[in-house]
């Protein structure tokens, strides 16, 4: 898809940040879909997913206790093991449906940019549905099939505790 | 209830088996308070979380509010997190560090000791009425072994935490002894839950059969980083090791590590560089000239421990959870969850230890979600109690020497709660541990 050109600074801005939103946009389709060999494909290979602890939403990998701090390898283990359904608290599939708000491309410096989002997932299981409150940091690089790369993401649950959640094994 | 026993532990077959209605009726859950909760020896907190004076934390203990704070005087305090004078809560935060707490109903502030210190318009109180008979209450015990405090609700209970606590203190100083300092809590915590009873937990920290097949994905993972887990592990027998009964309830199941190796055993990913390779060789070497090789194998061997009711510590050399959970309904249990570590470790080998502990035990990782998956699917399961009332827990029951992969240390849970539970006193069965003393510990 060509992105139109214009001089108008204000413009420009917003034809940035649809071309960001589409890529969010599909970025959720994946990990709704559970289309995740996709979805790794969104990511540079060097890459930081981090999820802090919901104690620590601040937090990070060096001075605390995180949720997630994969890199490449342990992302692509916890994608495979999903896949080929070794993952037995997402196996069966729960159904996933996540909504996305609050796009804000916060700095682009040369096409590197930083990006905040708001999101909420919904996890149904059987007779249990679950809401995941959350907001999200991406760093972005252009380049790839959807016009970005995911170089790190940063997903804070705005939850006090993962109670009565219990776990997370799909992707945030 | 029905008039089924609570356990069947026939040493003739042999065989053992529980009674799934205590997972699921109410009753049982308020007979566990009572004679449980309120009588064992529970685990407040680890020294390290109070770094300075008047840091605080405040959690439920048993159920009930506490502080756990360190005071002006530099002592450990556990007060019970309720004002005196009308009863809320007083202090609401989580953690923090201050010299006082107020109550924001009507004032009354009290300190890291718990006296009543000062509230508004004091002259208005009778004459002879004293603040000092109005501090926090405490619990009618408070103990610690080494950085572990504990307290217990029971004020006639005699046992000093030391006695209660039996020969799991080795496997605490196993922990313990790896910091020249004081072993370190992570900043944070993992706050989660399980849609299971409590017990089931209790039973799944220290369950070595469950590893290969629930855990596969995380197994699959080691591999794939270049360990050679079979290797590490004592190949197709499971975690290799064995199990123990550290008395009073308590139970173990561990391994030595006598590879040598530079890297840890057990459930390690593969180090990214040679300098942690090389940084884990020098801990190592530490270790064993202020230890001694054999108490060093033990060390970084690993182990599981279960400190009856409900405190466990996971330490498989990768890395160190302490953690404990309770009972909100006889189907849903609130874990906590902590990260241990040696301070002194480099940060190479730190932010190792750290992934891997989150990986593994981590409520998004690639272990713990398929564990809390395992439990709820069995508290589903015992919606049937009443056709098939019995879990077996038989494995190698006919054994001297039981292994991590068999049930030694779930029966030594159940039955000492079968006896707090009915008064029938615990039968020992076998794999009776007997304390290393200090002399053998040195090496030499």
């Amino acid at each position: 898809m060509s992105t139109p050109k214009t001089d108008d600074p204000v413009a420009a801005r917003m034809i940035l940040r649809y071309e960001v939103e589409n890529f969010l946009y599909r970025e959720a389709d994946l990990m709704d879909n559970w289309l995740l060999d996709d979805w790794l494909a969104l990511w540079t290979e060097e890459l930081l997913y981090l999820v802090p602890s919901t104690d620590k939403p601040e937090g990070n990998p060096r001075e605390h206790l995180m949720f997630i701090q994969d890199d490449r390898f342990l992302l692509n283990q916890r994608v495979r093991s999903i896949m080929n359904g070794t993952a037995w608290a997402e196996s069966p599939r729960s159904t996933l449906r996540r909504v996305i708000s609050n796009v804000q491309v916060k700095s682009d410096d040369n096409g590197r940019l930083t990006v905040t989002s708001n999101f909420v997932v919904y996890r149904s299981q059987g007779s249990t549905l679950q809401v995941f409150p959350a907001h999200a940091e991406y760093l972005l690089e252009r380049g790839g099939e959807a016009n970005f790369l995911i170089r790190q993401k940063r997903v804070v649950l705005d939850l006090e505790e993962l109670r009565p959640h219990g776990r997370v094994a799909f992707i945030l | 209830m029905d008039e089924l026993p609570l356990i069947i532990d026939d040493r003739e077959t042999p065989k053992f088996w529980v009674n799934r209605a205590t997972m699921v009726e109410p009753g049982i859950l308020e007979q566990e308070r009572e004679k449980i909760f309120d009588k064992c020896w529970l685990y407040v907190g680890h020294e390290s979380e109070l770094q300075n004076v008047h840091d605080f934390r405040t959690r439920r203990v048993g159920g009930r509010p506490v502080i756990f704070t360190r005071s002006s005087e530099d002592n450990i305090n556990v007060l019970v997190n309720v004002c005196t004078h009308r009863g809320m809560i007083l202090e609401t935060r989580k953690e923090g560090n201050g010299r006082n707490m107020r109550c924001f109903y009507h004032g009354w502030s009290f300190n890291t000791d718990g006296k009543l210190t000062s509230m508004p318009q004091e002259d208005d109180y009778p004459d002879g009425w004293k603040k000092s008979e109005r501090c926090l209450p405490r619990p009618p015990h408070v103990d610690s072994y080494r950085g572990f405090w504990f307290l217990c609700w029971d004020k006639d209970q005699s046992e000093s935490l030391f006695d209660y606590l039996a020969n799991a203190t080795d496997y605490i100083d196993l922990v313990a002894d790896q910091s020249d300092t004081m072993m370190q809590i992570a900043d944070g915590s993992h706050l989660y839950s399980m849609q299971a009873n409590w017990k089931l937990l209790a039973e799944n920290s220290a369950d070595g059969y469950h590893a290969m097949t629930t855990h596969n994905r995380y197994i699959q993972m080691i591999s794939a980083s270049g360990a050679d887990f079979k290797k590490r592990t004592g190949g197709g027998k499971g975690l290799g090791g064995g199990a123990a009964d550290l008395g009073n309830g308590h139970a173990a199941v561990g391994a030595s590590d006598h590879s040598k190796g530079d890297r840890p055993a057990g459930l390690a990913r593969a180090f990214h560089s040679e300098e942690a390779g090389k940084d884990y060789k020098e801990r190592r070497q530490h270790l064993a000239e202020k230890y001694g090789e054999e108490w060093t194998d033990r060390i970084l061997g690993g182990r599981n421990v279960v400190i009856f009711p409900n405190l466990v510590i996971v330490d498989l050399g990768m890395g160190c959870t302490v953690r404990t959970f309770y009972p909100e309904e006889p189907g849903y249990m609130e874990v906590t969850s902590w990260e241990l570590s040696p301070p002194e470790i480099t940060d190479t080998l730190s932010d190792a230890r750290k992934s891997d502990f989150l990986t593994f035990w981590g409520p998004a990782g690639l272990a713990t979600p398929d564990d809390v998956e395992a439990l709820s699917r069995c508290q589903k399961g015992f919606a049937s109690y009443k056709i098939d009332p019995w879990n077996d827990l038989s494995r190698g029951m006919d054994k001297e020497h039981p292994a991590s992969t068999d049930e030694l240390q779930m029966r030594v849970f159940w039955r000492k709660y079968n006896e707090l539970m009915t008064g029938e006193p615990v039968q020992v069965e076998s794999g009776v541990y007997e304390k290393v003393d200090m002399i053998a510990r040195s090496g030499k």
